[in-house]
């Protein structure tokens, strides 16, 4: 049900992390981010960029730090980035398709945490907002959107409010709300 | 918007000494609230953030390595972060790092704030909350 986390390969002497994936028509690709200390006055940037079959079909360059890089079994398609900056997380979906392939962002936000990638359904969850527990360093979210990916891109399809009886366990609840008896309550989508 | 927590008066005098952002102290609590409702030892389950000011590795590595506003003991940024419950080590280096952010925006607070925190619209609340309180 849950995404399959892929080990990125030992990345070469100049890239901070690298990921080979195989994918329909465009074959084999590679994701490589580097990272760079080019500019002293400037801000530390890395740059992610994925090429097919050797060609480059797209680079993205960002302030933030790569945490990781993973597929999405089955949805080999797609290539999630999260990264960190200041006190967030930038959470990034590549997508490789078409014939002759293009590379597109599909999916690039800031967020409070990140999301839990789900591979059945394909959705996001994306989780908002703070709600501490006594006695406790952790908080709990009060909020969660889900995002579908359909037709190519990710939709908000459902938000969902969380009550105060939510347990950091009960998030994915909100993929079956009624079976699950999830304590949620809708909210308006954005 | 997130509730406003206001800083406790150990918490207001700590960011008066320890504030290097270049920017008031008013704000700095206002971030202090939004990021930890004032938890010294807030730990974001999603992210590596840590502490007062939500400060994450990535953070603590920058300070460390172009900041200018602190010191923080030739500490490198492992260590640093380490110590990112510790209230005073949090602010010196959360503050250290929107310095360093706001640099990055070219002078730009609303942009360096959008860049430290969630993107936008967290620097126009964050200004907001420092000229409401």
């Amino acid at each position: 049900m849950f995404s399959h986390v892929l080990c990125a390969q030992e990345p070469d002497a100049h890239s901070i992390a690298s990921l080979d994936f195989k994918v329909s028509p465009a074959g084999d690709c590679s994701v490589r981010v580097n990272g760079g200390e080019t500019n002293p006055n400037g801000p530390p940037t890395q740059v992610l960029t994925i090429s097919c079959q050797g060609k480059r079909l797209l680079s993205y360059p960002t302030q933030d730090a790569l945490v990781d890089l993973f597929l999405n079994y089955p949805h080999d398609d797609r290539v999630f980035a999260r990264w960190e900056g200041g006190s967030h997380v930038r959470f990034t979906i590549f997508r490789v398709s078409g014939n002759p392939s293009v590379g597109t962002v599909v999916f690039d936000k800031q967020l409070e945490g990140a999301p839990d990638v789900v591979n059945t359904p394909d959705v996001l969850l994306v989780h908002s907002g703070r709600r501490w527990l006594d006695g406790q360093a952790a908080s709990l979210p009060t909020s969660t959107d889900v995002y579908r990916w359909t037709d190519g891109q990710y939709l908000l399809i459902e938000s969902w409010r969380w009550k105060e009886a939510m347990r950091y366990e009960d998030r994915f609840c909100v993929l079956d709300v009624k079976t699950l008896s999830c304590p949620v309550t809708p909210l308006p989508l954005k | 918007m997130s509730p406003y927590f206001p800083p406790t008066q150990v918490l207001t005098g700590m960011i008066s000494s320890l504030n290097f952002s270049g920017q008031s102290n008013k704000l700095i609590g206002c971030i202090v609230s939004t990021e930890s409702s004032g938890r010294p030892g807030a730990k974001n389950p999603g992210s590596s953030a840590t502490g007062l000011m939500g400060v994450e590795k990535i953070g603590a590595k920058d300070v460390a390595q172009h900041g200018s506003g602190g010191t923080f003991g030739g500490m490198n940024s492992s260590q640093l972060y380490t110590h990112m419950t510790d209230p005073a080590a949090n602010i010196a280096t959360g503050t250290s790092l929107l310095k360093l952010k706001i640099g990055y925006a070219k002078g730009n607070v609303q942009s360096g704030l959008d860049s430290y925190g969630t993107g936008a619209p967290y620097g126009q609340n964050e200004l907001g909350c420092a000229n409401g309180h």
